[in-house]
């Protein structure tokens, strides 16, 4: 997912996202190799904070790891069986063509953030102050990152 | 150790920015909360939410809802703002009931629109999502290409593409980071506003989108454009990655939810 991720945001901040190694002139890259890996601490942090972002108020991000890249891959047939459609003459304007606006309101529940919301507050009310201080010290050494 | 303390400093920003809700208050009740944010798909067609910050918001009440339960509160109307933090408290706010909402005019995106809402509980924290059609900086055309019958070329237009010291190379990304094709520009308009490149061999590649990344001579990225690559027979494979290698953190399922 966060592979994914990273390359949805490339599209938007083409210029911290996948940064290949400024010393490499060479440019030229084989078919077949990935996107830079390594993340700078930079770009870390931006998509770290992006997916708790999108966790709190995307309901599209509120799903487990499956059912996202299904949704995903729900997408992309739509896409692919309109195209086909197009191709066969059967397309069915997409709503847009009759002057549908580009902006449509919805009401979404936000009942899993509330939920977030509370377990947090519920975390942070349970560590004691010592604990707080230290929590990205401690942060850190769960993830193995040297501070 | 200047690294690590950057390390330290980054990660304290995601940290504080974690524990952010759970400073925030929770709905009034009696009342309930509205937030507003908005959402618009990326070129992945994955829907991206933010806050919607300052929309204007208005309710009015259209009728209790006895079956569900008691209602509470007396307020029947409000116009309000969801200022900084996107979101307006309607302290007092009849609930369960039906409720018709909306984004006020003159507010940046879907002034004017509104829905029919059903408020179950008081203390209810509900989501005015504004759905946007995304605006693409660099186009492809065309924006579709036939896998079986490729055009001969394509044009991308946008800004900042550079011919000095060579031409510029276009990467196609699948949308797991993996280059499935790159092409040289044979032409780049004087004032940097598009290219044209060859179609490349796109006989191995699968129908769906793609990331077109225009990098200049100097290894710089331009910007980055979509297309999207299909075959009549054959539809987009599924996208699950599927079992993660040994030097992954492999999620557990749900994930956090």
């Amino acid at each position: 997912m966060v592979r994914v991720v990273r390359v949805g945001l490339m599209f938007e901040l083409p210029n911290l996202i996948a940064q290949d190694d400024p010393g490499d002139k060479k440019h030229k890259k084989k078919i077949g190799s990935s996107i830079n890996p390594l993340m700078s601490p930079l770009e870390a942090t931006t998509v770290t904070m992006f997916l708790l972002q999108q966790k709190m108020v995307n309901d599209a991000f509120q799903v487990s790891h499956k059912q996202f890249f299904a949704d995903l891959h729900k997408n992309q047939l739509q896409k692919w069986e309109e195209w086909r459609a197009k191709k066969d003459g059967t397309a069915i304007d997409n709503g847009q063509a009759q002057g549908q606006p580009a902006q449509k309101l919805r009401v979404v529940s936000n009942s899993k953030r509330e939920n977030a919301r509370r377990a947090a507050k519920r975390a942070a009310e349970a560590m004691s102050p010592d604990a707080l201080l230290n929590l990205a010290d401690s942060s850190l050494d769960t993830l193995g990152i040297k501070r | 150790m200047k690294k690590m303390k950057q390390n330290k400093i980054l990660f304290l920003i995601v940290i504080l920015v974690a524990a952010l809700p759970a400073c925030t208050s929770g709905p009034p009740k009696p009342g309930f909360r509205v937030t507003t944010t908005i959402t618009r798909f990326n070129a992945f067609l994955f829907p991206v939410t933010i806050e919607y910050p300052n929309a204007g918001v208005f309710g009015n009440l259209v009728g209790r809802l006895p079956s569900i339960g008691p209602a509470t509160g007396n307020v029947e109307a409000f116009i309000g703002n969801t200022g900084s933090n996107s979101y307006y408290d309607v302290n007092g706010g009849v609930a369960p009931a039906a409720w018709n909402m909306g984004i006020s005019l003159g507010s940046q995106f879907c002034g004017g629109q509104s829905e029919l809402v059903a408020i179950l509980s008081p203390g209810e924290d509900f989501g005015l999502n504004c759905n946007l059609i995304p605006i693409f900086f660099f186009a492809v055309n065309p924006s579709t290409i036939d896998a079986n019958s490729p055009p001969a070329s394509v044009t991308i237009s946008g800004s900042g593409i550079s011919s000095d010291g060579g031409m510029p190379t276009i990467e196609y990304y699948n949308s797991y980071g993996t280059l499935v094709a790159q092409q040289t520009a044979y032409q780049v308009a004087e004032d940097g506003t598009w290219l044209t490149a060859s179609t490349p061999d796109l006989s191995s590649v699968s129908s769906g989108r793609y990331l077109l990344t225009i990098r200049n001579p100097d290894g710089a990225v331009a910007g980055n454009a979509f297309v999207d690559v299909f075959r009549y027979s054959e539809p987009p494979p599924d996208p699950d990655p599927g079992a993660c290698g040994p030097d992954q953190i492999c999620p557990i399922d749900p994930l956090i939810y």
